[in-house]
This record gives structure tokens, C-alpha cells and sequence, in this order.
């Protein structure tokens, strides 16, 4: 017997039941910056502060039009201090999306969308450094993942149309969920560039609770006759995962997998055919009695693998930095720091890239486009403990792994990674403290070598990361935010330079000398669960071994008042 | 039966990769950045070669990577250089006995000179030509024999007026080539050749009926002096077939040359790409509008100069139809 039922697929958020028949929804945000850039060597041409502010309010109308049916209108009115009485305003709509029931079996929803599948099909990984980020710099970093919807559930936003079933079976299967999605991530300009969309499907067969099936496609293509262009880029990926998963005493053993394949060409070009293939399986065991955990993964990803939902990178490492964009005398464009990356919201891409995109070899050489990152293989162990109220939490992390195919000659690039972070949270659940303290520490060194003879540019690229965080929250209103992260990198990378096609087509030597130490002192006062002000003060130094006429420092003072209702 | 499928799609996994592939992507870093040596220096598969006998000599050397390296053949009594240029380790080079700087290679003797980019070393050889190539198609002309007495032309009787063979050192092919001078104050026409396919024994030239197989190819020159000449190519068709053809009722397919870099020049046109032209600007086709080489019947060449802009000079050589390719002197 099978009986038709609504599940929930994975970065869709479930249909509430309607409370009222017009509900307001939204968040307000006001913040306002004052920059101060010190220049090591004399700078007479550079301004030397900078003040910008904002303040924005998202309204949003969520009307439950009947029973089976929603839709969320929201805008964005936004005002630049110094802008107000028309000039530096802004009125966007940003979101916008009807959903809801059909016949009771089928979820679909139109307009603005969320949506994952899987980290090699479509995935939104975080940005570079994110992971590691004490809490003392997420309040800007938030702000910008709120801006651009880059959610916790590592779903993109994208515009189409998707739609979900459930079947329940009695016997053997107990369940099979199937989700479709469509979005257009490229409008014609009707002369050279199509319509370019992305269709994705999803079939979960869920045996039983510890065992689950799944099989994935998808694909990004231009729809020939949308303009004058009759070529079609072409990108389908095929991939299969299972999950299992059992417990038995206090113990819990969880293994999962996925593995697939790609191909990209484009119709109507000779160009040959790039056939990417993948897998990527992991095993978990964890004690709850001992609070140990021990997680073994293995991943390889060929280097002809394209997959653009997952490969896209929400930095864009080219993009123009709106503070400071040049500085010195002679007026050189600024490098990307690691205070733009907690700040800048320009740096950020919202729309999936056919393209790899650029990235910093010296914050992430060996991930930058997540698990997806191509040609890479490799193992990773991560052995855990957790006390059981939460109060200590440590993980470390080993990963070691090298390319598939190497770049410019037969020897790879090996690489490796030892991580390490540690918590520990002092309130009223682990020691019946009143006050709560909040300390972090992760460590994380990352290497990438490649030996070969004495006349070629060895590669010996050195990474390390330190990050410190302290948060003290007084009576659940007053909160010491304190935190620290260093960056220090070393070494040459020969950075590869491709051509529109995605072929590599020559090497350019990246030597790099240099560190960066960003800290940050605040108070935070919460004025509910939904609402805070914060000020915050930021510092951040950096060095440049190989040009140290340019090297400055800049100071940060944020006042960040934030509303979600 | 659940441990049975993971324990598969485990294995499958592990053994789907962990192997690095032998090839590499992207340039060879060791063309890049390697050292460079000459591991075979350069070598002619024969002293002398006779092209009209399909001989083609090949040279080779070869260096210790990819460069860019640089073969140059120079005849040493025409002048004519013959480069090829290739980014390998590898020199294997096949002459035909083309040339790629007029004029065309001749019985002499050649310099042959190997360079690569960023070194100083030049390797030397020669290489003796026997007889020079001889290419395919249908010769209207090369002017060594002197005109084509079933040719018609006519010379306005302007200023300095100078219609006729030439022979000088600068010539493109053999030793003579066509030469069209003169200042005429009251008309564009200077001179003029008509070349009926009659002149070869036949009513109609005897090409190839696909257009987009058949080239004619001209060498055209531009005085360094002057650039008020224009010289009109007309192709007139029988397109009833009997045997004449008859003005506004038959088609005529034209280009204008003008312009272009001084000295010699190879001009190729597919025949299919021939347009009707009425004082120089696109018009409609006169008679079928079918592009029908086997039905050509004339082909005309006038030499042209607007009347206010004094005298004017060009030339022509080495007329012929090519099927399949442009002309590859």
C-alpha cells in the first residue's frame, strides 16, 4: 500500500500553520562605521578615515492566502547616513515567493527560492576562514551571510520553481521522497549569452531509519533560441549517496557516501568534453557514554569534475574593495584582507559561476571550493571529545591528501592540514555558574608542496591560522566580546591562469611573505532575544615581506544596533 | 543484506580513485622554466629539390623543450623567404616550395636559417632549387610568355601612360609581370584587360559548376606612391548557355581592389562571395543570380582612378583559378 504524503527536502524550510491571516515579518539593522588607515611608509595622497553608516529595515508580509497557500512579499529600504531626504535610498524588493499545497500531496513553491541538494551538486560552501571566525567578528560577518542568504543550512538563493512529494510504503521501502527544482541563474541578453538555468532532481529512498538511498541529478544548460547564440554550455551531474547509520549500547557508528559523475561541453563547439568523476565516504563513530568521537573520510575529485552548484564560492576574490580601495602614494589597489572579508559586502557572489572562480591561495589553498574543490584526493581523520553538559569541547582534525593529475607537470601537489579547536563554555547548565563565559581557540596549519627538479619553481606554501575568542555575558543583557585571528603565510604557489573554457593556459609564480592579526575589543547589550546593540572596536595589522612600502593597518569602530521580528 | 550494499558501494568507492593520472594539464613547466639545449642539430633530407616533381625536403632538429623556434628559407637570387614558425620540441618541417614573402621562389640557391626565441645561436644550412613548385589550377596567365594575343585591351590615351610587361628584379613570379600606369584627367577607366574564356579554346572557362570550390587568385600590386588605383575584376557569365553574353540580361559579378600594404600582394577570391556591383555599391543580380563558374565566359580587369586624382599605378601577375583552396604561391 502506498499512501502519498508532504515531506520536507532538505534546505526547505516547512510550511507553518497559519496563526493569523497576515503576519509581519522582517529585521531592521542599523550600523555605522568610522575607518582610520595607517600607512607604515608616507601616504599624503590616501584620506586617512573614513566614516559610512547605513540603516535598513526589511518589511515583509507573509499572508496565508488559504489553507494550502502563502506568499511573503518583502522589501528592503535602506538609507545611507547622510542620505536621507531622497538622495543614498534605497527600495528593493528582496524577497518575494508564493508556496504551498497541492492536493494535499504535492509542496511546490515559485520565486525566490532556498535550496541544497547535496555538497557536490548544489551547496553553499562558507566562505574562506568562516569556520575558524571567533564570535567577536560574526556580528559583521552575519550580516553580510543575512544579506546575501547564505544560511546555516548551506543552501543558495536562486529564482524558479521547485516541488516535493512524498510516497510511505508498508513493506521493504519505507519511504521515497522525490524534490525537483528549476531556477535561471542567467537571463538572455539576447545577442551572445542564452538563457542559462539549473534543474535539479532528487530521489530519497529511505529504507529505514539507519538506512537511506539516494540518487541526485544536476544540470545547468543554455536554452538555444533565447538569443542569437545557437551553442548551449551543457554541465549534467549524476551522483548516488547512501547514509547508514546504527547504535547500539552508547555507542553510534554513522557512515556515508556519496560518488558521481560530470561532463561539460558545450553543444555546437568542438571543444572536447571534460568528464569529471567523484567520491567521497566517511564513517563516524562516536560514544556518547565517553563523549569520544573518531570520523574517518575519504574523498577523491577528479580535476576534469565540474559541478558549478557546488563549486561556486561565495568570495570573489577579484572583486573591488570599497574601503581604501587604493592606497600609497602611487595609489596600488589594496589586496583583500581578512578584514574585508568580515566586512565587505561587494566581495560576495550571490548567482552560481560556470566558472572557477578566483581564490586566495594564502587564507585556503587546499579547500576553496569546498568538498567539491576538484582535483583532490585524500583522507581526513577527526578525533573528538566532548564532556557531556557541553562544558569542553575539543576537536582535531588530520587531513592529507595530493591532486589527481598535476598542473604543468606528471607530480602533484601534496597537501596537508592539522587542525585543532577548543572550547569551553562556563554558565549555569555546565557549572551552575549565573554569569556565562564563553572561550574558543583553533589552530590550523596547512601545507602544499611539490617536489621536482631544482630548475622549476618549487612549491612550498605555508599556512597558518590562529584564532582566539572570549565571551563573557553578564545577567543575559551585557556581553565582553574579545577576540583575535592571525593569519601568517609564506612560500610559492604557481597559480594557474584559465582560459574561458576552463583549460589551464599558463602558470604565474604567487610568492607570498606575510601575516595579518585582526582584534577586536566590544559590548554587546541585548535588548531581547531578537534585538542588540553592539560596539565594537577593531584592529587589524598586516605585513607584507615582499612589499613592505605598502604596508598599513586599519582601525575599526562599529556601532551595530540589530532587529529581527 | 544492508551491510552487503554498504560494504559494496564502499569498496566501488575506494577503488574509483586513488591514483594520479600520468598526464598533466596546462603547459609543460619544464617549457617554461627548463633549460634549453640543441639535442640534434639542424638537418636537410637532401641538398637540392625539384618541387615540379612533387620532392619535398624535410628539415629537422630538435631542442631539449618546447620553444618557439623559427625556420626561414631565403632564395638568394629572388629574394623570396619562405618562415615557419611552431611552438615544439621539435623541428619536422615538409617544404612544398611555398613562399610566405613575395616574390615565388626560382631555380636558385637558399639560405636556411634555424632561430629560437630568446637564444642567440642561429643554425645555417642551403638547400639548392632545382625546379620551383608548380601550382594547380587554371593559369590564365603568369606573363613570361608575353601577352595573350586573344586577349583584348584597351589604354585610354591619358598622361605618362604605361600598359605592359615589365620585367625588374621586383617581379612576385618568373621575371615578367603585367604593369597598369597613367593619369587620365577625364575618366575612372585607365585601361582595361578582357580575358574570354575563348583565348583557352572553349566557349566557357573550364572550372568546377560548385562556386565555393573554385578561387581566383590574382598577384596585385601597390605602388608605394599612390593610392588612388583601383583596380575592378568583373566575371561575366553565359547564363543561357549560347555561347555570348549579353549586357543586362546575363549575370556579371564584380570586386573593387583598393588599398592595402605596398608591394606585392596575393589576392584570392571564392567565387561564391563574387557580388553584382553597380558603381561600386551591391545591387541585385543582373541575370539568374546563380553562382555558375563552368558558365563563365570573361573575366575583365580594369584598372580605374578617379579623374581629379592624377596619375595612378598597379600591376598584376600570376592569374589563375584554383579549385578546392586559395592559391598557396
Amino acid at each position: 500500500m502506498i499512501i502519498i504524503c508532504v515531506t520536507s527536502i532538505q534546505g526547505y524550510t516547512q510550511v507553518s500553520p497559519p496563526l493569523k491571516k497576515v503576519t509581519v515579518v522582517g529585521a531592521a539593522r542599523g550600523q555605522f562605521f568610522g575607518d582610520t588607515y595607517r600607512p607604515t611608509d608616507e601616504d599624503t595622497v590616501t584620506a586617512k578615515k573614513l566614516n559610512s553608516g547605513n540603516v535598513l529595515a526589511d518589511l515583509g508580509l507573509k499572508i496565508q492566502a488559504n489553507a494550502n497557500m502563502e506568499i511573503l512579499g518583502m522589501v528592503r529600504i535602506r538609507n545611507d547616513y547622510g542620505g536621507f531626504w531622497g538622495s543614498g535610498v534605497s527600495f528593493d524588493v528582496r524577497q518575494l515567493y508564493v508556496r504551498g499545497l497541492i492536493g494535499n500531496a504535492v509542496r511546490y513553491q515559485l520565486g525566490d527560492i532556498n535550496y541544497r541538494m547535496t555538497p557536490y551538486t548544489l551547496w553553499n560552501n562558507e566562505q574562506d576562514l568562516f569556520g575558524e571566525l571567533p564570535k567577536a567578528f560574526s556580528t559583521q560577518m552575519q550580516a553580510i551571510n543575512y544579506d546575501h542568504f547564505y544560511n546555516s543550512d548551506h543552501s543558495w538563493r536562486q529564482q524558479g520553481a521547485s516541488a516535493n512529494v512524498g510516497f510511505l510504503f508498508a513493506k521493504a521501502i519505507k519511504e521515497i521522497q522525490l524534490n525537483a527544482v528549476s531556477t535561471r541563474i542567467k537571463t538572455s541578453d539576447f545577442s551572445n549569452q542564452s538563457d542559462r538555468v539549473f534543474v535539479g532532481l532528487n530521489a530519497q529512498v529511505i529504507q529505514s531509519e539507519s538506512l537511506s538511498l539516494g540518487f541526485n541529478y544536476a544540470d545547468i544548460f543554455d536554452i538555444v533560441g533565447t538569443s542569437r547564440n545557437q551553442t548551449s554550455m551543457r554541465n549534467p551531474i549524476v551522483t548516488s549517496s547512501a547514509h547508514w547509520m546504527m547504535d547500539w549500547g552508547s555507542s553510534k557508528m554513522d557512515v556515508k557516501g556519496e560518488a558521481g559523475l560530470s561532463a561539460r561541453y558545450t553543444e555546437g563547439v568542438d571543444i572536447a568534453v571534460k568528464n569529471g568523476r567523484f567520491n567521497d565516504w566517511k564513517a563516524l563513530w562516536a560514544s556518547k557514554s565517553t563523549g569520544l568521537s573518531l570520523e574517518m573520510r575519504y574523498h577523491f575529485v577528479n580535476a576534469d569534475f565540474r559541478s558549478p552548484g557546488a563549486q561556486t564560492r561565495r568570495l570573489n576574490a577579484g572583486g573591488q574593495l570599497s574601503a581604501f580601495s587604493r592606497i600609497g602614494n602611487d595609489q596600488v589597489l589594496r589586496p583583500v584582507s581578512i578584514l574585508d572579508m568580515m566586512r565587505e559586502t561587494s566581495l560576495y557572489n550571490m548567482q552560481l559561476q560556470t566558472s572557477l572562480g578566483q581564490y586566495l591561495p594564502q587564507y585556503d589553498n587546499i579547500t576553496p571550493y569546498g568538498d567539491a574543490t576538484p582535483n583532490r584526493q585524500g583522507y581526513f581523520i577527526k578525533g573528538g571529545y566532548e564532556t557531556s553538559k557541553g562544558l569542553w569541547k575539543s576537536v582535531v582534525i588530520y587531513y592529507n591528501g595530493r591532486e589527481t593529475k598535476g598542473e604543468g607537470t606528471i607530480e602533484p601537489r601534496s597537501y596537508s592540514r592539522v587542525k585543532a579547536e577548543t572550547e569551553l563554555l562556563l554558565n549555569e547548565q555546565t557549572i551552575g555558574w549565573k554569569s556565562q563565559l564563553h572561550l574558543s581557540a583553533a589552530y590550523r596549519n596547512d601545507r602544499t608542496e611539490r617536489s621536482g627538479p631544482a630548475y622549476l619553481p618549487q612549491v612550498n606554501l605555508k599556512n597558518e591560522m590562529i584564532a582566539l575568542g572570549a565571551e563573557y555575558l553578564i545577567n543575559k543583557k551585557w556581553e565582553i566580546l574579545l577576540g583575535m585571528q592571525q593569519v601568517n603565510f609564506k612560500g610559492l604557489e604557481m597559480k594557474n591562469i584559465r582560459d574561458f573554457n576552463g583549460e589551464i593556459v599558463n602558470f604565474s609564480e604567487m610568492e607570498l611573505d606575510g601575516s595579518e592579526i585582526m582584534s577586536s575589543l566590544g559590548l554587546r547589550y541585548f535588548f531581547s532575544a531578537q534585538s542588540y546593540l553592539s560596539l565594537q572596536r577593531f584592529q587589524w595589522n598586516g605585513r607584507n615581506g615582499l612589499d613592505p612600502d605598502h604596508e598599513h593597518s586599519i582601525a575599526q569602530w562599529m556601532l551595530l544596533y540589530q532587529m529581527n521580528f | 543484506m544492508k551491510k552487503v550494499v554498504l560494504a559494496v558501494m564502499v569498496a566501488v568507492g575506494l577503488l574509483h580513485g586513488c591514483k594520479v593520472e600520468d598526464s598533466f594539464d596546462g603547459p609543460d613547466l619544464n617549457d617554461l622554466y627548463g633549460p634549453f639545449s640543441i639535442e640534434s642539430d639542424l638537418n636537410i633530407s637532401q641538398d637540392s629539390v625539384d618541387f615540379s616533381l612533387g620532392e619535398q625536403p624535410l628539415f629537422s632538429a630538435a631542442f631539449s623543450k618546447k620553444v618557439n623556434w623559427k625556420l626561414k628559407i631565403i632564395g638568394l637570387t629572388s629574394g623570396a623567404v619562405k618562415i615557419e614558425q611552431v611552438f615544439d620540441s621539435e623541428v619536422n618541417y615538409l617544404w612544398n616550395g611555398s613562399t610566405t614573402q613575395f616574390p615565388m621562389f626560382r631555380e636558385e640557391t637558399c639560405a636556411v636559417e634555424l632561430t629560437v626565441d630568446q637564444q642567440p645561436d642561429t643554425l645555417r644550412d642551403t638547400i639548392v632549387i632545382i625546379a620551383p613548385k608548380v601550382n594547380q589550377g587554371l593559369l590564365l596567365s603568369d606573363f613570361e610568355g608575353g601577352l595573350n594575343a586573344s586577349w583584348n585591351t584597351f589604354v585610354q590615351s591619358g598622361a605618362n601612360m604605361n600598359f605592359g610587361l615589365q620585367s625588374n628584379a621586383n617581379v612576385p613570379q618568373g621575371v615578367r609581370s603585367y604593369t597598369m600606369e597613367g593619369a587620365v584627367s577625364w575618366d575612372w577607366l585607365i585601361g582595361l584587360i578582357d580575358i574570354p574564356a575563348s583565348a583557352y579554346g572553349a566557349p566557357h572557362f573550364d572550372l568546377n559548376a560548385n562556386a565555393s570550390q573554385v578561387y581566383f587568385n590574382t598577384l596585385l600590386y601597390k605602388h608605394p606612391d599612390y593610392d588612388n588605383g583601383i583596380v575592378l575584376l568583373q566575371f561575366r557569365e553565359d547564363d543561357n548557355g549560347d555561347g555570348s553574353y549579353t549586357d543586362g540580361e546575363e549575370d556579371m559579378f564584380s570586386v573593387e581592389l583598393k588599398g592595402g600594404s605596398d608591394g606585392w600582394r596575393l589576392v584570392s577570391l571564392k567565387y561564391q562571395d563574387l557580388a553584382t556591383l553597380v558603381n561600386g555599391a551591391a545591387a541585385s543580380p543582373i541575370g539568374n543570380g546563380l553562382h555558375e563558374p563552368d558558365k563563365l565566359f570573361q573575366v575583365s580587369i580594369l584598372f580605374l582612378a578617379n579623374p581629379s586624382s592624377g596619375f595612378s599605378a598597379s600591376g598584376l601577375d600570376y592569374m589563375v583559378f584554383t579549385e578546392g583552396s586559395p592559391l598557396a604561391p
